[in-house]
């Protein structure tokens, strides 16, 4: 237990160089690329001096390294500088978009490593038979087509003409939002005691967190079907075979294991590329993300929220690793302990 | 020696199903074991070694197709098995040494979990049970502190420790024919003879039934009753180990024991010209014509049937026909 702490430690000591080189190029990128973000916040027909007063605001006055320096100084006061674009805190911004879309994407996440593993193990058990071949169809269409196809056609069977779920949205018309504690909705509901509230977010969140799911989700179901049927060949498998170890045994241990140490490596990216996928999906479902700030901030090239949102997204790929290296090192003993 | 008969395999056919078609393997193999008899398997790679030793116990690649043939346990026929008497078979019966120890154990499992569950399905055995017979087996291996062994995964254990550890497996309960299929091809030279030694002075040990195939041709000569030499997917001579390696009668035979480098030999032997046939497209009659410097016509019209030139030596080829 103590060498899966020590391993762990160290995934995080690797990560921080990692974040820092990315924070050091986004806050380059955000000032060099063409576009002046005091004149785009000032609006077209602001005073010169009005857009200069938002430049010295901003600190673009200043040389790029002394910029930085500041920026990194008031980061470790919890201040990640002033968005033009929401006139406050980008600190207060990610407080507040940020829970919301954590929520969809844990759900989505779950959706994801559900659906994989049912399609994948029935496709792998199944190899080259009727249900690998609806699986293989199912896994065709869900990465071929976007999140977005998705969502709109969710919404129009299953809560237009099937009216299951809600539209859009994240409570019903009437039900008081419980008072924010964590950000997070659905832990704040329960804190607060509201269970139906929380019922009805989950139900708010259905929709959106399998459409953002679908994706990802066929590409792992394959990963382990592949898997699969790779390892049912090997003669590790023709040992245990010969043994007389029952073939469901043999399936759902000597094969199914060594077949989600890759699947599990993809499946931590794929989550953590979900924050960047929701942007259409949190659109069209109206769901008060991060995605939707990402994106509404790029557009007016507000230079702080920028820098924010990809460190934020650096910062999730950066767990989903970690936790991706704990699992795998759990499951593949070669790998945790090579590297002690 | 007993004759009572274990195993009888008769014109057993078998082909892999690929993109490229199906390649006709096994192209009538026929072997007897006696009760406690050693019998050797000797044939360049490729000749179909595996692919008859996988049949027995049915644990042939799924893409395999078995054509034709039968093979007799006993008696019965083990293709027309039910689940539950191959299942009796592979847990009681006969056990198997894989060529390739790396490969045959799962890089994921502990050793220990890996016996447990052979052990706990065959004998129906508690978890302390189990653990003993499975540390008797680890010792019986010669493996040094078998408690640590059964706690290793088999990254951490070296290639021979494998090697002993997959013996181990084959030694658990006690069996009546084991199949070691080329145990020591993959090992380093140094660890080759000690376990060889180890797995001829069980086998002598236990007298079990043994099917010894390799490539070891002075190995094989010194430890087995019989042997059998296979080319192409066909045994083409086979009778006292002794008689076929002293009076090699096959052309085939013949260069094969010419190959073998001698310590004292001046220049290394030519070696076989020509390759072992593609079997999507094998040739016709005697597979080894091509390669045959004392081909006749008929060689390659039809397969030669098999002439007893001396007391229980057999030969398959049309030189030793009348």
């Amino acid at each position: 237990m103590r060498a899966i702490w020590k391993y762990i430690w160290k995934r995080v000591l690797y990560v921080i160089p990692t974040l820092v080189g990315l924070s050091i190029l986004i806050f380059i990128l955000s000032r060099v690329l063409p576009g002046d973000p005091a004149l785009m916040a000032a609006g077209p027909n602001a005073p010169k001096w009005v857009v200069e007063q938002i430049r010295h605001q901003l600190r673009l006055d200043k040389p790029l390294w002394e910029q930085y320096y500041y920026w990194l100084v008031d980061l470790f006061h919890g201040d990640l500088g002033y968005s033009t674009y929401t006139k406050r805190s980008v600190t207060a911004d990610v407080i507040e978009y940020l829970p919301a879309s954590l929520q969809l994407i844990f759900m989505a996440a779950l959706f994801e490593i559900g659906g994989a593993l049912a399609l994948g193990i029935i496709a792998g058990r199944y190899a080259y038979r009727l249900p690998d071949n609806i699986v293989r169809v199912i896994a065709y269409i869900g990465i071929s087509v976007p999140s977005f196809v998705w969502g709109l056609l969710f919404q129009l069977v299953f809560a237009s003409l099937i009216p299951l779920f809600p539209t859009h949205g994240m409570y019903s018309y009437g039900t008081v939002p419980p008072p924010r504690v964590t950000g997070f909705s659905l832990i704040d509901a329960l804190i607060a005691g509201q269970f139906d509230t929380f019922v009805d977010i989950l139900w708010h969140m259905v929709l959106p967190a399998f459409a953002l799911s679908l994706g990802a989700m066929a590409q792992d179901a394959r990963i382990i079907r592949a898997g699969m049927v790779e390892n049912t060949e090997k003669e590790h498998v023709s040992l245990v075979r010969a043994y007389g170890i029952p073939e469901r045994v043999i399936f759902s241990k000597y094969i199914l294991k060594p077949s989600l140490v890759p699947a599990v490596t993809v499946m931590g990216m794929d989550i953590a590329s979900l924050l960047g996928n929701a942007f259409m999906v949190e659109l069209i479902f109206q769901w008060p993300g991060f995605s939707r700030y990402g994106i509404n901030v790029m557009l007016n090239k507000d230079i702080n929220g920028i820098v924010a949102v990809v460190l934020v997204i650096g910062i999730l790929f950066a767990i989903a690793n970690i936790i991706v290296d704990v699992v795998v090192a759990y499951l593949d003993p070669r790998i945790g302990r090579r590297s002690q | 020696m007993s004759k009572e008969v274990l195993l009888e395999i008769k014109n057993l056919h078998v082909g892999y199903k690929t993109h490229m078609g199906v390649s006709h393997v096994l192209n009538g193999v026929n072997l007897t074991v006696h009760k406690g008899e050693r019998v050797g398997v000797i044939g360049e790679s490729g000749s179909g070694k595996t692919t008859t030793m996988k049949s027995i116990l049915r644990i042939l690649p799924s893409n395999a197709i078995i054509k034709k043939g039968e093979i007799f346990y006993k008696g019965k026929n083990v293709l027309e098995m039910k689940e539950d008497e191959l299942l009796n078979l592979r847990r009681k019966k006969i056990s198997m040494i894989f060529q390739d120890p790396t490969s045959a154990l799962n890089p994921l499992f502990k050793v220990g979990q890996i016996m447990l569950d052979i052990i706990k399905y065959s004998y129906k055995l508690e978890d302390e049970e189990a653990k003993e017979m499975a540390l008797k087996a680890l010792k019986e291996a010669a493996l040094p502190d078998p408690e640590r062994v059964f706690d290793s995964y088999p990254f951490q254990l070296s290639g021979g420790m494998r090697q002993r550890v997959c013996i181990a497996l084959a030694l658990i309960g006690d069996r009546e024919l084991i199949i070691a299929d080329e145990p020591t091809t993959n090992l380093d030279v140094t660890i080759k003879a000690q376990v060889l030694n180890l797995l001829t002075s069980l086998v002598r040990e236990k007298n079990v039934g043994w099917i010894f195939v390799s490539q070891a041709l002075g190995a094989v000569r010194e430890n087995v009753d019989r042997v059998y030499v296979m080319y192409a997917g066909n045994i083409i001579e086979w009778g006292p180990s002794r008689k076929v390696f002293s009076n090699p009668l096959h052309p085939y035979t013949q260069k094969l024991l010419e190959c073998v480098p001698k310590l004292t030999g001046k220049e290394f032997s030519k070696g076989i010209r020509g390759r072992i046939p593609n079997y999507f497209k094998p040739p016709s009659g005697c597979r080894f014509h091509p390669r045959c410097d004392y081909v006749l016509d008929e060689c390659k019209k039809s397969v030669p049937e098999a002439v007893e030139v001396e007391h229980e030596h057999f030969v398959a080829c049309n030189l030793y026909r009348r």
